[in-house]
């Protein structure tokens, strides 16, 4: 194997090694214990929910992996003392931080969802059915980019996960009344912004 | 478009919504990660680590108090009055002499390689992981716990490596390193392991051999203490942190990648080569441009010279 000539520049190599030097060594000795029996069945339960609605939220697959570990770590550290009726509103509502705090890093402001758009837009050979599904799916992040933060939560929540609008109180700590008001909001501007980007693109759905 | 159809598209989208399910394998990698995270916050962990910290909090101070009393015993008033400040003389080839640096920075700087740990060439293996924790193998003097570092990680809170079961396990080799992440664009990330002490002499061996799963790149760097600050512990005090790379482009499948020496180069012109007798680290880097990633590492070794 042959190293190529290196063209690193100092700078970020810099900031790697500085970070990394400070960094006091953690000694993980032994297998790792297996989880606790009630994480693991609400891991089973809902890391499909969690999944979507980083997803709907704007993450890339590959961010929305990373991100589903970091919710799940702060229910875990904290499983005693959200009652059982009360996990997938925590979760839900974890969800939409973790998500909102990577989508303000820079990195992903100008990298991460320029790709994801991307991989999506790229049709492979698929089955009829799948390649329709894929360009919904696609259609329906782009409108979802057009709307406010706090209208999209409470669609994502309402409408595509169909939490009742109790739930979707209770997980963003809002009243009723402010869920009902704001869906209302989002389906407008939802439903404008999927006529627009259909009449843009010719409409392949 | 009618009321119906704008209707069906609507239904459409939602379908969309909630047809999609995340990678097979999340469910584990979330369970993985909760419990590796766990292991990390333990109590147990937090009190040796306190342990460490205090203890090397005292060593510090008592080698600044002794320090201390040995210039104060060196150094008489006259000595302090009338002694210029030695400067290095011109043209050596350290950089220290380079500069008209004010007089605090002309003392000699320490050499980590005074005490160093020397292979003897006989037991060649890093780590092969199969112990199950993130120390290297204890052979040949060596010592150092592996790090995934990553430029989201605030310093200090890089999580610790453990290794996880590898795919298409065998009885002899079940366990393996695994990194994987989502866009980075500042510095990427590492994963990596310091020496302890900090200066390893590797000269009876030829290189680096290592077994990899991507498919990315990834660049192998065996750091030498002459990159490093002095700062940070090392000699370095211009163009730091230019390690010795060598990139490697991996495949989808396990591969064994073998590294000499003289494969690793610095970026820029009339650079020395490598010398393994001052080594401070070995680092697999991920570079931005190459992420996401998901990489495996496994059976790292010395190879012969």
């Amino acid at each position: 194997m042959r190293g190529d000539a290196p063209s690193l520049p100092s700078q970020p190599l810099a900031i790697l090694v500085r970070n990394v030097a400070h960094q006091a060594p953690v000694r993980v000795a032994g297998a790792m214990p297996r989880a606790d029996a009630r994480l693991r069945r609400v891991v089973g339960e809902h890391v499909g929910l969690v999944w979507r609605v980083l997803r709907r939220a704007g993450l890339s697959p590959a961010d929305a992996e990373d991100a589903s570990q970091d919710v799940f770590w702060v229910l875990a550290q904290r499983i005693d003392g959200v009652p059982e009726r009360a996990q997938r509103s925590f979760l839900v509502s974890t969800a939409l931080r973790v998500a909102s705090d990577r989508r303000r890093s820079k990195w992903h402001r100008s990298v991460s969802s320029g790709l994801d758009a991307e991989t999506r837009a790229s049709d492979a050979a698929l089955p009829d059915e799948a390649l329709e599904l894929r360009r919904a799916g696609a259609l329906l992040d782009e409108a979802l980019e057009s709307l406010e933060a706090s209208d999209r939560a409470v669609f994502i929540l309402a409408d595509l996960e169909q939490m009742t609008r109790a739930e979707v109180a209770q997980a963003l700590r809002i009243p009723e009344g402010t869920v009902a008001s704001r869906l209302r909001q989002a389906r407008t501007a939802f439903e404008t912004s999927v006529r627009r980007l259909r009449a843009q693109s010719g409409s392949r759905i | 478009m009618s009321d119906n159809d704008e209707q069906r598209l609507f239904d459409r989208l939602r379908e969309a919504a909630q047809s999609e399910s995340p990678p097979s394998e999340l469910r584990e990698r979330v369970l993985d990660h909760v419990a590796y995270r766990s292991r990390l916050e333990a109590p147990a962990n937090k009190s040796s680590y306190r342990t460490r910290l205090v203890a090397s909090s005292l060593c510090v101070v008592a080698a600044a108090a002794a320090l201390a009393v040995f210039i104060g015993a060196r150094r008489s008033p006259h000595d302090a009055a009338i002694t210029p400040e030695r400067t290095a003389p011109a043209g050596n080839s350290s950089s220290l002499s380079a500069s008209a640096a004010p007089s605090q920075s002309t003392a000699p700087v320490f050499d980590p390689c005074t005490e160093r740990a020397v292979a003897s060439g006989s037991a060649p293996l890093i780590d092969d992981f199969e112990d199950g924790d993130d120390a290297v193998a204890p052979l040949e003097g060596r010592a150092g716990f592996w790090r995934w570092a990553r430029e989201i990680d605030q310093p200090g809170t890089a999580p610790a490596l453990i290794p996880l079961p590898r795919p298409n396990a065998t009885h002899g080799n079940r366990l393996a390193l695994h990194v994987k992440g989502g866009q980075l664009e500042d510095w990427g990330a590492t994963v990596e392991f310091n020496f302890r002490p900090g200066c390893y002499d590797a000269s009876r061996y030829g290189g680096i051999s290592f077994q990899a799963r991507g498919p990315g790149r990834i660049y192998l760097a065996p750091r030498e203490v002459s990159v490093i600050p002095i700062a940070e512990g090392g000699t370095c005090e211009r163009d730091c942190h230019n390690p010795h790379v060598a990139k490697i482009d991996l495949d989808a499948a396990w591969r064994v990648y073998q590294i000499r020496w003289s494969e690793v180069r610095q970026r820029g012109t009339g650079k020395p080569a490598l010398d393994p007798q001052r080594l401070n680290s070995l680092a697999f880097l991920i570079r931005p441009e190459d992420t996401p990633y998901d990489v495996w590492l496994d059976d790292v070794r010395f190879i012969p010279r």
